[in-house]
């Protein structure tokens, strides 16, 4: 029998030509499209259901249920990992598996890899469903799972990248169309940065720590993290706005030469703009700047993008009314267009000054998330199911209703999440006529944006309800049909000198598909080197200050807790340099007081307050009873609630162990250090139970988790404190940043 | 002497310079790349997914 990726057989054809060219005939591999597009409603479902969860538990603290595995910190991630890894993914790569074969005339290279990248993929999101809950998390945002799980993903990537190259090769159509060449770079890039991002020295066989420390593992961060955005996010979807638009309005895409400026300018300029994320930090200024330069750049080939997916619909938009595919596709290009004006508007440093850690970023992203990518999901899913099943759509109507309950779910969401952000920023800033903070209680802020979090809910369950509509509308459309797992197709095969025919054009490099992602390769790296190489070179980018030194042994397993249980989800640790930070929070930050921190915990949103300053700020009494329960300290608070803290004993046997990861990637800890960690351990922990005394606790064990969370928090931003005036000014003049 | 190099291009307005030029050049060979493609060319790679998926397209 021979093998599906072969060739069924050959017959003679006359070309138009007149002469005489091989035709083959061979299968397109549905199978493998249809098991990403189950996944990807699947997955679709439960992503939306976890972020409506997480939503909600933002208004309803109760819903945390006062156990590990289900509080915010912990869930949100997993919120988010779903809909971007497994949602977005699958949906990618159930695009890809159809356009790419049938854009190159050919089955998919490996069968065999096909199923590796499946059943590997849905492995992985498998081990972060459950790891997450776990609290197993390196904390950086979208890059939270564990250094076995990272092998993973780098290993199903790596197999992905090879069946998609070997199909290229195996290609009978000479020139590769656009949405391949956005194939093409979705792979190389990912690759690389997942690979660089998750540099990580192992502990134990589930804990980590980043290779980088402070400023340097924030960029390296913050360049995967944006990037991920464009090539996870972005480029994928762009090649199958190019493939599945057309094919749904029948007629070619509006201007081909502007999708070569589209590409090209996308992919090179995307990489240098991680930055933006980290504006007004301890990030150097020139860092900054470039970012926020090439972020506004973005925008002309976002738009060329973008219009050129929508007038591709000229003449065309009586079919927009009569298809519900078309209205899914055209609101997802314009949430597209929105979202990449919002962004570069968002890098400008004054307008991030105002828009930085609060729920605007969020807004920003969901228009992203439940537009761009949700909705050209289920616009592909709407076209693909009906022809993998030679069928129609069981349900038009029902469609339709889909529509209108996600655009209205997506408004829901998006203008409450407006309004939240621009009020928060606008209460954290506001002074008084007396020149004192408006709202000094950070609380007051929270309180005032409730209302806004119940709307967001109503939103996102108008959202998930629709996708529970097109659940069923698909499935009644897949009983409906008979499924064609291997759909035969005829076409010429290629001579190698046909696909190799030397010329300089873009023309020619649409032929040379391993020139082609050299190329490719060459332009994402470029901006990448130039954005993190002088950051690792040159000391002066990083000042040190004497003062600073590493975390002891309980603050160090302190800080693991804090990782564990997701509080960078919530808490930044990275005052700006603006009087109402500095009048609210303290000094402000500076870069060379993370020099120990692997990996950084800076965040990326406030929905509770900055504590890279709250050492000292408060008796260890008051954490106990903030962390057994917020309310009894802070009335109004929707944190959550962790009794477990006050119970579990402290695994201090890690700590030596966690201590010598620590040092092999840069922490000097000395071999006393790590001889005596567990002395030091009880040593500190008996003058925290003592501090407890004084505040009317007095029956507080000293081996419990919340003892070594209390020395962490206490330790923060207390560094700085012990210096000289003297040395603190000069540290603080060699600092990034202006007042 | 990388660093030495590096330490040269620390400024900002080097960066700003040197991000404005990368820009510019290769927005401008990509922009003519783009011009210089024949119609007939683009018109061909743009129909490339209209073509249904059992064609047996044999033109060259």
């Amino acid at each position: 029998m021979s093998s599906p990726s072969q060739p069924l057989h050959t017959s003679a054809a006359t070309a138009t030509g007149g002469g005489r060219v091989l035709v083959e005939t061979f299968a397109y591999d549905n199978h493998i499209v249809r098991a990403f597009a189950i996944a990807t409603a699947f997955w679709g479902l439960i992503g939306t259901a976890a972020g409506l969860f997480v939503a909600t538990q933002l208004f309803w603290p109760q819903l945390n249920f006062d156990t590990p595995f289900t509080t915010f910190g912990r869930i949100r991630p997993l919120h988010t990992n779903a809909v971007i890894f497994a949602f977005v993914g699958n949906g990618m790569f159930m695009g890809i598996y159809y356009s790419l074969q049938r854009l190159c005339k050919a089955r998919m290279f490996s069968d065999a890899l096909s199923w590796l990248n499946f059943w590997g993929w849905q492995a992985i999101i498998v081990a972060a469903a459950i790891t997450l809950p776990l609290g197993l998390t390196t904390s950086k945002e979208y890059a939270e799972l564990e250094w076995p799980v990272d092998i993973a993903i780098a290993v199903v990537w790596v197999a992905f990248t090879v069946n998609l190259l070997g199909t290229i090769l195996k290609r009978r159509e000479k020139h590769m169309y656009v949405a391949i060449w956005f194939y093409i770079s979705t792979a190389v890039t990912i690759d690389m940065l997942h690979i660089f991002n998750s540099l990580e020295m192992p502990a134990s066989a589930m804990k980590s720590y980043s290779v980088y420390a402070g400023v340097q593992d924030a960029l390296v961060q913050w360049w995967y993290g944006h990037n991920a955005v464009a090539f996870f996010l972005t480029t994928p979807y762009l090649g199958l706005m190019y493939y599945f638009l057309p094919k749904a309005a029948e007629r070619p895409v509006f201007s081909y030469r502007l999708s070569i400026i589209h590409f090209w300018g996308l992919i090179f300029i995307y990489i240098w703009a991680g930055p933006h994320h980290l504006l007004y930090t301890a990030l150097p200024d020139w860092a900054q700047s470039l970012g926020m330069v090439f972020s506004v750049m973005l925008v002309a080939p976002s738009w060329g993008g973008m219009l050129n997916g929508l007038l591709t619909l000229r003449g065309a938009w009586d079919k927009v009314r009569q298809e519900p595919m078309l209205k899914f596709m055209v609101v997802a290009v314009t949430a597209y267009g929105m979202a990449t004006l919002e962004g570069p508007t968002l890098a400008v440093k004054s307008v991030n000054a105002l828009s930085h850690y609060t729920d605007w970023t969020i807004a920003h992203v969901h228009t992203g998330a439940l537009g761009w990518n949700g909705f050209l999901t289920f616009s592909v899913l709407y076209w693909l199911i009906p022809r993998l099943y030679n069928t129609s759509l069981w349900s038009v109507k029902l469609a339709n209703y889909h529509f209108w309950i996600g655009l209205l779910g997506m408004m829901f969401y998006v203008v409450p999440m407006y309004t939240s952000g621009i009020t928060q920023g606008l209460m954290w800033k506001q002074f008084s006529a007396d020149g004192f903070l408006q709202y000094p209680n950070f609380l007051e802020t929270v309180i005032r944006l409730i209302p806004m979090y119940q709307l967001r809910a109503i939103g996102g369950t108008l959202y998930v309800a629709g996708v529970v509509l097109m659940i069923v509308n698909l499935y009644r459309t897949a009983k409906a049909g008979r499924f064609i797992g291997d759909q035969e197709a005829q076409a010429p095969a290629l001579s190698s000198a046909a696909k190799e025919s030397p010329r300089l054009g873009h023309r020619w490099l649409e032929g040379v598909p391993v020139t082609f992602t050299v190329l490719t390769t060459v332009a994402v790296v470029i901006g990448g080197l130039i954005e993190i190489v002088p950051m690792f070179l040159i000391k002066e980018n990083v000042p040190t200050i004497a003062s600073v030194k590493p975390y002891t042994a309980l603050e160090c397993l302190g800080r693991d807790i804090y990782i564990r249980e997701g509080c960078v989800g919530c808490h930044s640790q990275m005052i700006r340099p603006f009087r109402s930070e500095t009048e609210r929070y303290g000094e402000y930050s500076k870069a060379g007081e993370f020099v120990y921190d692997h990996p950084f915990l800076w965040g990326s949103k406030r929905t509770g307050p900055d504590l890279h300053r709250v050492g000292g700020k408060y008796p260890d009494a008051w954490h106990f009873n903030h962390m057994e329960s917020p309310r009894s300290t802070s009335p109004g608070s929707i944190m959550p609630n962790y009794p477990w803290l006050l119970t579990r004993k402290l695994d201090t046997g890690v700590v030596q162990d966690r201590m010598r990861a620590l040092r092999k990637v840069g922490v000097p800890y000395t071999d006393e250090d790590i001889r005596t960690a567990q002395q030091s351990i009880e040593a500190q922990s008996k003058t925290i139970v003592a501090n407890l005394a004084t505040g009317s606790i007095t029956n507080a064990p000293p081996d419990r988790e919340i003892i070594a969370l209390i020395a962490y928090l206490q330790r923060l931003g207390t560094d700085i404190k012990t210096l000289a005036p003297a040395t603190n000014a000069v540290q603080t003049a060699q600092a990034p940043g202006g007042l | 002497m990388i660093e030495n190099v590096l330490r040269k291009l620390g400024g900002i307005e080097n960066y700003g310079i040197l991000s404005l030029c990368l820009f510019v050049g290769i927005f401008t060979l990509i922009v003519i790349w783009a011009v210089l493609q024949k119609k007939a060319h683009l018109d061909r790679m743009a129909n490339l997914p209209l073509e249904t998926d059992s064609d047996s397209s044999l033109s060259p």
